[in-house]
């Protein structure tokens, strides 16, 4: 099928399916690992590569002008743990006895060199080894091999949430039907899944969610301070999918007790039990990244795949006479009809003139809204 | 920047001004009447140079729709710019400012942090540019993390300096490899190469062209810092803006059928800055600019003739509000507003603006809100303004900065401290100042943002204007003053701030000054209490001679205790005379707190007295 993408006024996507087609790469050269064409898993190493880290200096030199050059006890190259004896000799200490003088790593990597130049220096170097690996994320194939690493592409329905932490993850989706997340609802039946909730979740619920080893949540809200209890600290830009929470949380509406949408509710409830991988990764400025949830199609093949349309038709849907639109802003955060679109500027009870729209509720209540606090439907 | 050669600027009548913010497009329409160039109408509509529309001109498009639809005035005919102006259609020149997809963002990579990177980082600020990191040698971080950092960050452009003239070769080399390695690709647009300026060691150039040559686009300059004592930005900050407009701007999404279009294009920093200059130099004064944007806060001075921009990244009403939120703490938001709101609630409003940037405020609460997070915001500015390195006292002062085309090594008196005490204007610009509902609102805001003392004028960016008068200026500087002048610069009046403090305890109990105002055919004379904040009436171009008897420990500008006497112009709010103290005291007690605050919005009559009143207590 083709691909045609709902785009809302905020540019968040809902599709039932599309071609998803994501970049796997390395910061650094590495060893690509797949081939084109290849089909992957989410957990396959598309590339992987060794980086040097920290490093810590040892010195050798004694204070009577010797060094330990003569007693490393490691090579160049050689492996090292934290606490080995990197060199060693006996000398004699207090009363004549017999001591151990030492030199001994505090860290794990590799004798990277060594400097030997008495009496001005003489030391070893060791580095950290730090093995970088990049993995597939999802099932799919291999389209195109590119510096670094692959693209892998798929077909699946793909939604995008409004702000979310967490890095990569996976698992089965579980949609749980109420409105609050709380920690009654999870149990050791929850490990390992991503939970789906309609409202908002309790930071009890959360905390329990980590414990158990769920792999992620996707609920409509949650509030900010329960947010910020959850990362330990206070989050000030919306840049993130780099906490080391355990799991993944993605809120599709915003900030306080919010309902999700119902688009996006069912499309999640349809996908219930099937595998999903998702990503809190949000980045509100330049170069707008959401959080997405990707629910790969069970079976396709490469030819499959390739036959979809990469071409997205985006329908912009404009604001006119009956649209349904749903007001972004306390306190009318609901749906409603457009009924009116006056031309000229109205005063709102803040004093500010603004273009707005006449919205009739669900409730049959008609109010005026400013045309930047509504999201078409 | 190109210059339409067969305009004749002379001839010019209309004028249309585009400034492509980072959340809103804005169109202004100038037009010469009666031989002087005037504001006519505007408009205004997202930017869509992101997803899903991917072009620039979108945005464009619909702003000028919007402002053909509220003036009448047809500008566009099947979506194409009618050019020249014939019979009151069209227009004769278009010039643009952006700030679009966030705007100019660089990274700049140096030797030393406080050193040759620091000269960086103020070079790219002063071309208007948002410095999203500044890489060192001695920054702490491995390698392969500045690699991870580069191309995460996709700067649209990378200043690469370090190293005097004579001095460190290595160590600027390795920085060049870290960048060929990090292979950065370009943020907006991925079928051409980054620019990268190198403006260091000049020794070194013949090297860094092998290293970066194949895979950027490599300009070289002058270098920044030839020593310790003396930096030198502005060939690299004429080359950064140049480039910005032949590299980056070409290749964005759209762009390259608004170069078609457009006169001029710069960073709106850029434009901001020249505006503020024009000001500065026109009134032979020292003033503070506050540009206060979506995604940041720039703080513009010129003081004692030096121009320094900061930019405050992570400091915006819009992207990075809960950073002020972060930085300032529930409390003192908290502290501005009359009423009660829940820290949870309090924090789900601002965390909500953040992930909805272009959403209004419905209410007046809402409004409120915003205007408590906006000094905040303009005071964490402030503050990291006046202590350059950031974060930081200024315990030393800045290199000097030799001026274009100045034979370089002479030695000059660089006075970079900002005396509060000496700014002669305070002027906000950008979309929350602009478009408060009423004028004392931004006079309030920014008196208590930056807590000016003794005598300041006030001013604001009638309907944020300045980016497009900045940019314009480039082409017709003259056309540019006309508009900045009768339109764009609404004067709001005179502020008189008493420095200093008593106790908390003396608020409303001791009298702070005595007050003689002498107007053409009136006077008053009143006595103002410790811990007030009054308005007298001041019409715009009305003057009035003040005389200040102040309480012994208060100075409102000739020495603590002294009489002061000045003559003040008006404005849009007239004569404030500030007694709450420097810095401002806030009652302890929440409750006392928010009458004082009810008491001060209403002596100033900031928001509706209904409403207030409400709230009273």
């Amino acid at each position: 099928m083709g691909d045609i993408v709902v785009a809302d006024y905020l540019g968040l996507r809902r599709s039932k399916e599309r071609r998803v087609r994501k970049i796997r790469r390395l910061p650094v050269r590495g060893e690509i690992l797949v081939k084109k064409g290849e089909r992957v898993l989410p957990t396959t190493t598309i590339a992987r590569t060794i980086v040097a880290g920290r490093s810590e200096s040892i010195n050798l030199m004694r204070k009577d002008g010797t060094s330990l050059y003569e007693n490393l006890t490691k090579e160049i190259g050689e492996r090292v743990k934290r606490g080995d004896i990197i060199a060693s000799r006996k000398i004699k200490g207090f009363f004549g006895r017999t001591e151990e003088d030492k030199c001994v790593s505090s860290i794990n990597g590799v004798i990277d060199f060594v400097i030997h130049n008495p009496p001005i220096i003489s030391m070893v170097v060791i580095r950290e080894r730090i093995r970088l690996e990049v993995k597939a994320f999802t099932p799919g194939y291999v389209t195109e091999i590119v510096e670094n690493g692959a693209i892998v592409e798929t077909l699946a329905t793909h939604i995008q949430g409004i702000f979310g932490v967490g890095g990569e993850t996976y698992g089965e989706l579980n949609v749980i039907n109420d409105y609050e997340l709380t920690s009654e609802d999870i149990d050791d039946d929850c490990s390992g899944k991503i939970l789906v909730g309609r409202g908002v979740v309790t930071i009890e619920a959360l905390r329990k969610a980590r414990k158990i080893g769920v792999k992620g949540i996707i609920v409509g809200g949650i509030d900010r301070i329960d947010l910020d209890k959850l990362l330990g600290y206070e989050l000030g830009v919306a840049i993130t999918g780099y906490e080391n929470l355990g799991f993944t949380l993605i809120i599709t509406e915003g900030f306080g007790k919010v309902r999700m949408l119902y688009e996006t509710l069912s499309l999640l409830k349809r996908s219930n039990g099937r595998f999903a991988c998702i990503s809190g990764a949000t980045q509100v400025r330049s170069g707008v990244v959401r959080p997405e949830i990707i629910i790969p199609k069970t079976e396709f093949s490469l030819d499959q795949l390739k036959k979809t349309s990469q071409k997205r038709k985006f329908i912009i849907k404009k604001l006119k006479l009956g649209t349904t639109i749903r007001v972004i802003q306390e306190p009318y955060f609901e749906l409603g009809k457009v009924v009116s679109l006056p031309i000229e500027l109205y005063k709102l009870k803040t004093e500010t003139w603004a273009r707005v729209l006449d919205v009739e509720l669900h409730d049959g209540r008609t109010i005026k809204i400013p045309r930047t606090n509504v999201e078409i439907l | 920047m190109t210059i339409e050669s067969n305009v004749d600027l002379d001839n010019i009548r209309v004028i249309l001004a585009l400034d492509c913010g980072s959340t809103t497009s804005k169109a202004r329409l100038f037009k010469k009447i009666a031989g002087e160039y005037r504001f006519l109408a505007k408009g205004e509509a997202p930017t869509t140079v992101e997803e899903p529309h991917n072009d620039v001109m979108v945005g464009v498009r619909n702003s000028i729709s919007e402002l053909e639809e509220l003036s009448g005035y047809k500008i566009l005919s099947r979506g194409e710019l009618i050019t020249p102006n014939l019979e009151e259609v069209g227009v004769d020149l278009l010039v643009t400012t952006s700030s679009a997809g966030g705007g100019l963002i660089m990274l700049v990579v140096g030797l030393m942090r406080f050193l040759t990177a620091e000269s960086a980082e103020r070079t790219a600020l002063g071309a208007g540019a948002i410095v999203m990191d500044v890489m060192a040698k001695d920054d702490g971080r491995p390698f392969y993390e500045k690699i991870d950092v580069i191309r995460r960050l996709k700067p649209d452009m990378i200043l690469l300096v370090g190293g005097f003239d004579d001095g460190n070769i290595d160590d600027v080399l390795t920085n060049a490899e870290i960048i060929a390695s990090a292979s950065p690709k370009p943020r907006l647009g991925s079928n051409f190469k980054l620019p990268i300026i190198y403006a260091g060691n000049v020794r070194l150039r013949g090297h860094i062209k092998k290293i970066l040559e194949p895979n950027f686009v490599l300009k070289m300059t002058e270098n920044v810092r030839t020593n310790y004592e003396e930096e030198n930005p502005w060939p690299a900050r004429k080359m950064i803006e140049e480039v910005f407009v032949k590299h980056v701007m070409a290749h964005a999404p759209g762009y390259d059928k608004l170069m078609k279009w457009t006169s001029a294009i710069i960073p709106t920093p850029e434009g901001e800055g020249r505006i503020f200059r024009a000001i500065a130099a026109e009134y032979e004064a020292n003033l503070i600019g506050v540009g206060l944007g979506g995604a940041t806060i720039n703080v513009y001075s010129v003081y004692n003739g030096r121009y320094v921009r900061t930019v405050n990244a992570n400091l915006g009403m819009s992207y990075s509000i809960c950073n002020i939120l972060r930085m300032s703490g529930y409390e003192k938001i908290n502290r501005w507003l009359p009423f009660d709101i829940k820290e949870f609630e309090l924090r789900n409003r601002i965390s909500n603006k953040m992930i909805r940037p272009t959403i209004l405020p419905q209410t007046l609460r809402d409004l409120m809100i915003e205007h408590a997070i906006a000094r905040e915001a303009i005071r964490l500015a402030i503050h990291s303004h006046r202590s350059l390195p950031p974060g930081k006292p200024l315990t030393r002062p800045l290199p000097v900065q030799s001026k274009p085309g100045e034979e370089k090594g002479r030695k000059r008196i660089s006075n970079t401290i900002v005396d509060i005490s000496k700014i002669g204007w305070l002027i906000g610009t950008g979309g929350l100042l602009s478009h408060a509902p009423r004028r004392i609102q931004s006079a309030l805001i920014l008196i208590d943002g930056i807590e000016p003392q003794s005598e300041t004028n006030l001013a604001q960016d009638n309907i944020f204007m300045m980016p497009h008068l900045g940019v314009l200026s480039k082409i017709y500087p003259k056309a540019a003053m006309e508009i900045l002048k009768k339109d764009c610069l609404i004067r709001l009046g005179t502020s008189i701030s008493l420095a200093g403090q008593l106790r908390q305890r003396d608020k409303g109990r001791i009298k702070a000054a005595e007050i003689h105002i002498t107007y053409s055919n009136d006077e008053v004379k009143e006595t103002l209490w410790y811990g007030s904040i009054k308005r007298f009436r001041l019409d715009d171009g009305e003057t009035a001679s003040v005389w200040i008897k102040p309480h012994w420990k208060l100075n409102p500008g000739a020495g603590t205790g002294r009489t002061f006497k000045t003559n003040v112009e008006g404005g849009a709010v007239g004569l404030i005379i500030d007694c709450r103290g420097r810095p401002v005291q806030f009652h302890k007690d929440r409750q006392n707190q928010k009458r004082e605050l009810v008491d001060w919005f209403k002596a100033l009559d900031v928001y509706p007295k209904k409403v207030l009143e409400k709230w009273e207590i």
